[in-house]
């Protein structure tokens, strides 16, 4: 088991300094997604700032695993 | 469950917390409320995580919790856990089995419990006796039952913030039911991961919620420990009404 850190961006930085204890990477992953899924449904204007949300995954050695980000394109296809 | 070899115990002021728990719905006669305390029982101590009922079981005796918290889980086929119920102390667990004997849900230690078992055929004898004490059970799982529903909308319909916030709103008023001096600020006995579980949240997302509610004041964290700073800005927050708890609001039958 690694204790994998969430940290999220949506315009300010929020460090996860408790984690969560998962068994692999994959595992790390599909909390991240489910968590991001979690916060857009309870906060959906969440998004329309210009960074949309991005949440970066760290394990308890500190390496960056890897990054979700989210974000509304509309306005770069329309431009 | 039941240890066959403890010796049936009366000590009526281990009780006492139950009627405590029923007068705060419930008006009862001192000849009813002394009968409760003259309750036989078996004191058992678990810890953390261990038993209390196993889904599927019969038991004897309807468990009091005397001191700490239960919850009642459910699981889904592929081993999902969903906490249904947080029992606090002064609550009876399992009254249920008078009359469905067969546990259709798990009853498990929260934090370390202290409990008083007591037979089901002292219950029976005392119920069939006195009717305001069957009528304040019957009140009692009424209450659970209106409580489950407010569980049903918090989880299912409120936002996390609101959904927490409106938790430990409940959980104030009903330590208060029970507790000595009027409680107003409390260090939550649950960890993030425990409250993650009764919340239907991830302990991720528990976290982040704990940290808005803790920038609005509401909150403050410890070395980890959840304390609420401010309820009536958790109350605002959660537009939290207690009358799904029926606080007073039964009268003696």
């Amino acid at each position: 088991m690694t204790r994998y850190y969430f940290h999220t961006s949506d315009g300010e930085y929020d460090v996860d300094d408790i984690g969560v204890e998962l068994a692999d990477d994959r595992a790390a992953r599909r909390e991240a997604i489910r968590y991001g899924g979690d916060i857009l449904s309870n906060e959906p204007d969440l998004l329309s700032n210009a960074h949309g949300l991005r949440i970066d995954v760290t394990d308890d050695r500190d390496a960056h695993c890897f990054a979700i980000v989210i974000r509304v394109v509309s306005d770069l296809i329309t431009a | 469950m039941g240890e066959p070899h403890a010796p049936e115990r009366r000590d009526g002021h281990l009780l006492r917390i139950l009627v405590k728990k029923l007068l705060s719905h419930s008006l009862l006669p001192a000849e009813d409320r002394q009968a409760i305390e003259a309750l036989p029982f078996t004191v058992r101590t678990l810890e953390a995580n261990e038993s209390i009922v196993r889904e599927g079981s019969r038991t004897d005796s309807c468990a009091i919790l005397l001191s700490g918290f239960a919850f009642r889980a459910k699981l889904s086929a592929e081993g999902g856990r969903q906490i249904v119920a947080l029992k606090t102390p002064g609550d009876p667990l399992d009254l249920q089995s008078l009359f469905l004997p067969t546990a259709d849900h798990s009853l498990q230690a929260l934090t370390r419990v202290e409990l008083a078992l007591v037979p089901h055929r002292a219950w029976n004898a005392l119920l069939a006796a006195r009717p305001a004490v069957a009528r304040a059970v019957v009140v009692d799982v009424l209450i659970e039952g209106s409580i489950g529903r407010e569980w049903l909308l918090n989880i299912g319909r409120r936002d996390a913030r609101t959904r927490v916030a409106h938790f430990l709103c409940e959980l104030v008023h009903r330590l208060n039911r029970v507790a000595l001096d009027r409680i107003e600020t409390l260090e939550v006995p649950l960890t993030q991961e425990q409250l993650a579980d009764l919340m239907g949240l991830t302990p991720v997302h528990i976290n982040r919620t704990l940290k808005a509610l803790e920038g609005e004041g509401a909150v403050a964290r410890v070395a980890r420990r959840l304390h609420i700073a401010d309820l009536d800005r958790l109350a605002e927050i959660a537009s939290f009404s207690s009358l799904y708890l029926h606080g007073h609001d039964a009268q003696a039958g």
